[in-house]
């Protein structure tokens, strides 16, 4: 039985739509929003916003903060325009929140000035943790990432994820380079994902600091 | 299925028509979500790992990253001049003579400058916006870079124009497709009226090619 967090996945059934299709789902989300149904727009956050986060995340290139505020402010914006009427296409919501949330983090970053001058050397990456040292939060986040770290695989591993997501490398240069094969590549990344996966399900702090501004808004 | 598919977004390495089906997939699909999420951790931890490596070597943080983010935002906060030298890092050359006298036609010096994509999106020709665009209130200029559906990038020069509800033309300019399907445009952003505005696109036969909604909102 699927619990009331799970998504709706599409079932056909004699080629009829499942009533849990779900743009059909969305849809009447949609409608009951602009009904005036106040559970309908916490069914609306609780739907979005972890995905408009991870999308921000990864925007803003792991900046947490600015992707926590610009999430709660699409999805702020989203349900002010879906109660006003302005969603004409509810089958169309999602492409509307995308740019809703695109929009969002482009106004924050110049209303914040957050720029780089020409000629300037690029800002670091910002890492949890790292860009506020003090905080007493970004040092449990330190301790769980580099516990994930510790259970990352062997030496030569490493160097292939190594050279994957932070050097930029390409899937067949690192092959040919560390003189792997196609299928061992694909296990190290299956691997270290499960291991992410693994440390993020078990080690509590981490999730909970990873969407805790989120949980804080509900 | 692209076994890659989620590194290849993490790592920047979509097509822009391929990012945006991805994260239109990634707001309704939990699982991908989770594959997000996943490659996302892992990146973060090896990133953590090589600044906390630096530091302890040099004493301070060492990355050499260029982030494609900032690299857009640097479009922003240029001056005019800025923008005119930067924006060379963007367009291609057919168009740079046409954005500089375009830069160069607006007159007096500006302090800002609003960079806006207009990417298509599978509303084109709807009611909901493909863009929202907030413009600052004055002395600024907004770049657009629109990308061009098929039948566009098809004409050699395009004409543009801003119109309204009832057809009646606001702004109209001529621009080029770049070999991305892309045209840019400087403008004046006092020029360009607030609420939702078409975005039309046409030949030289002056028979519109595309009608895109935007919508433009000032603080």
């Amino acid at each position: 039985m699927k619990s009331s967090h799970e998504p709706a996945f599409s079932e056909h059934n004699g080629g009829r739509r499942s009533p849990l299709d779900p743009a059909r789902v969305t849809i009447r989300l949609v409608e009951r929003i602009q009904q005036g149904v106040k559970s309908a727009e916490s069914e609306f956050v609780e739907q979005f916003s972890r995905s408009v986060f991870l999308m921000l995340l990864k925007r803003t290139d792991g900046d947490e903060f600015v992707a926590h505020e610009c999430t709660q402010e699409t999805l702020l914006i989203s349900l002010v325009k879906i109660r006003a009427g302005e969603i004409r296409k509810p089958q169309l919501i999602s492409a509307f929140v995308r740019q809703t949330a695109i929009n969002t983090t482009a106004n924050y970053y110049r209303k914040h000035n957050r720029f780089v001058a020409l000629g300037k050397e690029q800002p670091e990456p910002s890492v949890w943790g790292t860009d506020a040292a003090s905080d007493i939060d970004g040092a449990q986040v330190q301790r769980s990432l580099m516990e994930l770290l510790r259970l990352l695989p062997v030496q030569r591993d490493r160097e292939l994820l190594d050279r994957f997501y932070l050097r930029d490398q390409e899937k067949k240069e690192i092959c040919n380079s560390l003189n792997l094969t196609s299928a061992h590549f694909d296990r190290v990344l299956f691997r270290a994902k499960k291991r992410a996966r693994d440390v993020l399900r078990t080690n509590k702090t981490l999730e909970a600091l990873l969407y805790q501004r989120i949980s804080q808004k509900d | 299925m692209d076994k890659l598919l989620t590194d290849r977004y993490i790592r920047n390495k979509l097509s822009p028509a391929e990012n945006i089906e991805f994260e239109q997939r990634l707001l309704e699909s939990r699982e991908l979500q989770n594959e997000v999420e996943e490659a996302l951790i892992l990146q973060k931890a090896l990133r953590l790992e090589k600044t906390l490596i630096n530091e302890s070597k040099h004493g301070t943080y060492e990355v050499n990253r260029i982030s494609p983010v900032w690299m857009k935002w640097a479009l922003a906060a240029s001056t005019v001049l800025a923008i005119v030298s930067i924006s060379f890092y963007f367009v291609e050359n057919a168009e740079r003579k046409l954005l500089v006298d375009q830069v160069a036609s607006l007159g007096q010096p500006r302090t800002g400058v609003v960079s806006a994509s207009i990417k298509i999106m599978r509303s084109a020709d709807s009611h909901i916006p493909e863009a929202i665009i907030q413009l600052p209130t004055q002395d600024s200029i907004l770049l657009l870079e629109v990308e061009l559906g098929t039948h566009s990038r098809a004409e050699k020069k395009l004409n543009f124009a801003f119109q309204s509800d009832n057809d009646s033309t606001i702004l109209a300019w001529t621009g080029v497709v770049d070999e991305h399907g892309m045209s840019s445009v400087a403008i004046d952003s006092e020029r360009v009226p607030s609420g939702l505005v078409w975005l039309v696109v046409s030949g030289k036969e002056k028979i519109a090619l595309e009608r895109r909604l935007l919508e433009f909102n000032r603080e």
